[in-house]
């Protein structure tokens, strides 16, 4: 945990026939948002329904600029979930009122 | 997107809407698939002679109940933010006097490394306590932000007497 210096964060993006995984592991806030913007855009723009899965399972926080990444990737048509989130982001979830807008695979 | 989101909510409020629907309403004028952005609100009414709070929540952090004996997250209804959703429940609270209520953004209680409940129990541990108003709200940020408050970080309080 690094409370006091930038937050530290890995995302992976593992391209599959059915569905795209991102994992996104560490902290994410504004400082280093551009990690995510960057794993995701090309995910936006592709044509059809495509299934898009966050693995939130080693992420241990995020703030409003995460939450506004995975909100447009939703509102780009495509299918988004998020895979086993932590209590903390969950936490986050609910309190943003997002926990019935973004499915969430426990 | 602030500024114009808060002239919006103003003109419905002051045209008698009730906190859900000025919140549905507004919730037309950004979308998150259009525009990529959205916002948390509190909106709320205040009925002066009777204490009587009406409030509707899109994605904000619970507003707070603070009286001399306690402190409590006021129990909304958390709907999505504005630009993501258009569904909100109100909730009504009776303020008892001398009692305040003090929304905030999210900056004020989120600290990385730790969960949002505990950053609502320290925000609960600075606010009680009473004195004048501006000294909890200096005391606030003293005890949470010490660093200085950054430009994302916002709190209100209002005060009941009598």
């Amino acid at each position: 945990m690094n409370r006091d210096g930038a937050a530290a964060a890995a995302v992976e993006v593992d391209h599959g026939a059915a569905q795209t995984v991102v994992a996104v592991r560490g902290e994410i806030d504004l400082g280093n948002i551009g990690l995510l913007e960057a794993a995701v855009e090309p995910l936006l723009g592709r044509l059809g329904r495509h299934v898009i899965i966050f693995d939130l399972s080693e992420l241990h926080f995020m703030d409003s600029s995460a939450i506004a990444v995975l909100l447009r990737v939703a509102a780009s048509g495509q299918t988004v979930r998020l895979r086993h989130p932590t209590p903390v982001i969950r936490e986050v979830l609910a309190v943003t009122g997002l926990s019935d807008v973004l499915q969430v695979e426990t | 997107l602030m500024s114009a989101l808060r002239n919006a909510i103003n003109a419905y409020a002051a045209d008698g809407a009730e906190p859900d629907a000025v919140l549905a309403r507004v919730g037309r004028l950004v979308d998150v698939a259009r525009d990529g952005r959205f916002a948390t609100v509190l909106c709320g009414t205040i009925d002066l002679p009777t204490g009587q709070v009406v409030i509707a929540n899109a994605g904000h952090p619970p507003p707070l109940l603070i009286t001399a004996e306690r402190c409590e997250a006021i129990p909304t209804v958390v709907g999505p933010p504005v630009g993501v959703g258009h569904h909100y429940t109100p909730v009504q609270v009776t303020m008892p006097g001398g009692a305040t209520l003090l929304a905030y953004t999210d900056g004020l209680i989120e600290r990385r490394g730790e969960p949002i409940s505990a950053g609502l129990a320290r925000l609960c541990a600075a606010a009680e306590g009473g004195g004048p108003l501006e000294e909890v709200l200096d005391g606030i940020f003293a005890a949470l932000i010490p660093s200085g408050p950054h430009d994302d970080t916002a709190a209100v309080g209002i005060r009941w007497h009598g």
